[in-house]
């Protein structure tokens, strides 16, 4: 996750500030610890009451026998909190089909940490969205991939459009704090600005824009993903519309998930319009940040409890939380895999191997370039560098 | 007199929201123990075999698959125990890992 306005334009979000402060922790070991812990994504259930064909998920709307029952789901958080994850984001499948998700929030916040919620936010009435904001909820991400006719379509339900703009209006008027999940395809980019318009209106600022995983039913739609012309387009749309509106006095806050050939994108973005000075400084701030976080700062639990490296990959699972606590699987680095996925920058292969940036990228997505069949440690198919950006002098991280 | 671990057995059932689970175990040359590596989600046990080279082929000699399904599997650990108090975090203002949120 890779916050564009607070690289762009110091804006100050909660957390981000933090995260990509370089000096803070430093001298705390507490704190150092809590920020190398990962954020857990729980996939609560496998059960939707919508059909999207990018579900990485692969959700169903038949419920699955063993999900976590409520006793389990507070043994996991237990759990989670003797570790000292810092967040746990609730996800699904959707997670608010889960008639227990306030009291798991509510027991995630007494533990000490933070609740977040992912949803498609169709469920979201009033007096649910104000149960989780009492029980303690921090954030609601809602995606909504495309105006009305393509979300809906994407969705597999007629008005699906409508419910999530409707659920999100519903948590702003709780006070809830609420931003979009806009994942970008070929199919619903053109669409993007027409969104966030949309949702500017309505009073959102929050906006995070996903790159498409392959994994869950996304793994068939390679043919709808952005190639590298579109994607660079894109991205430079985002921060050309998020340094304008800084510019403006509109704070909003946006944010890039899922590919971090962005991070290495927002360097050279820097140094084009801004200066070489800008470009290190934002490169200062992603270097303590990291790159792609997968098997380090983001982990996943699945709904029957087995855990993976991120909640795409799905295919593949270091351990079932039911055998052993989260905290001994994750930190088994006799696995060999965790232990090299741990160290990428020094196993990338290919254009990885010799890439300026591949210590604030780690060569981006495992899963899309097993896809494409560039091997385990091979590069991201989605990377849209070029060649002399990715051979330049790389910039130096102690420029603050 | 050494006391005896109290083990309770984990329910069996399906360990894969679609497909099916498989065990995995590897071991990275020949005078070394089989290593369990977790599992791999994949339709029979080709698939499952495809799947364990791409991620671990790099480092083992042998890899072997298992049917989830069919390991029976006694341990110290209970999940569906009563939760205990947890302290809460005295630290929230440190920095932390927003990572998703
Ligand atoms: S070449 Fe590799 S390390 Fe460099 S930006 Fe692209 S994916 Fe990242």
């Amino acid at each position: 996750m890779i916050s564009v306005s607070t690289l762009l334009c110091d804006h100050a979000a909660d957390g981000n500030r933090l995260r990509y402060d370089v000096d803070i922790g430093a001298d705390n070991p507490v704190s150092d610890r809590k920020q190398r812990r990962p954020v857990v994504v729980w996939n609560t259930t496998n059960r939707c009451n919508l059909k999207c064909v990018h579900c990485y998920a692969g959700a169903q709307s038949e419920p699955k026998a063993a999900e976590l029952t409520t006793a389990e789901g507070k043994r996991l958080l237990d759990d989670l909190a003797d570790y000292g994850a810092p967040v746990v984001l609730f996800s699904g499948g959707e997670p608010m089909v889960r008639e227990d998700l306030a009291e798991l929030v509510a027991y995630a916040a007494e533990a000490g940490i933070r609740p977040v919620l992912s949803t498609n936010g169709t469920l979201l009435t009033t007096e649910r969205a104000r149960e989780l904001k009492e029980a303690g909820l921090a954030y609601a991400g809602v995606s909504v991939d495309g105006l009305a006719e393509r979300n809906d379509e994407f969705r597999g339900v007629d008005g699906a459009f409508r419910a999530a703009v409707e659920g999100i209006e519903t948590c702003l008027d709780v006070g809830l704090k609420t931003g979009l999940r806009y994942t970008v395809t070929r199919q619903n980019v053109e669409d993007l600005d027409g969104v966030v318009d949309l949702l500017t209106d309505v009073g959102l600022d929050r906006f995070c824009f996903y790159h498409l995983s392959y994994s869950g039913r996304g793994e068939t739609l390679d043919s709808v993903d952005l190639d590298a012309d579109e994607r660079r387009d894109v991205v430079k749309r985002i921060c050309d519309r998020t340094v304008r509106s800084h510019r403006e006095g509109e704070e909003i806050e946006t944010l890039l998930v899922g590919n971090y050939a962005d991070a290495a994108y927002i360097v050279e973005y820097a140094r084009r319009e801004f200066d070489e000075a800008a470009a290190r400084r934002v490169y200062a701030r992603l270097a303590r940040n990291g790159g792609d976080p997968t098997g380090e700062r983001v982990a996943a639990v699945d709904c029957l409890g087995n855990v993976h490296p991120t909640q795409f990959w799905r295919t593949y699972s270091l351990g079932n939380v039911r055998d052993r606590p989260f905290g001994d699987i994750w930190e088994d680095e006799s696995n060999p895999l965790l232990r090299a996925v741990r160290n990428r920058p020094e196993n990338l292969t290919g254009k990885c191997a010799d890439c300026r940036y591949r210590e604030i990228c780690h060569g981006g997505s495992r899963l899309r370039a097993l896809a494409a069949d560039n091997g385990l440690f091979g590069p991201d198919p989605q990377c849209y560098l070029d060649a002399d950006e990715r051979r330049g002098a790389r910039p130096t991280a102690d420029a603050d | 007199m050494v006391e005896r671990t109290e083990r309770r057995r984990i329910e069996d059932g399906d360990r894969a929201p679609n497909g099916r689970e498989w065990e995995l175990f590897v071991r990275s040359d020949g005078s070394d123990p089989m290593r369990h590596v977790g599992s791999v989600r994949a339709a029979d046990a080709e698939g499952a075999y495809e799947l364990a080279t791409r991620l671990f082929a790099w480092h083992a000699e042998d890899v072997w698959v298992c049917p989830s399904a069919a390991v029976t599997r006694y341990t110290t650990h209970d999940l569906a125990e009563d939760a205990p108090t947890v302290e809460p975090s005295t630290d929230s203002e440190e920095p932390r890992n927003r990572e998703w949120s």
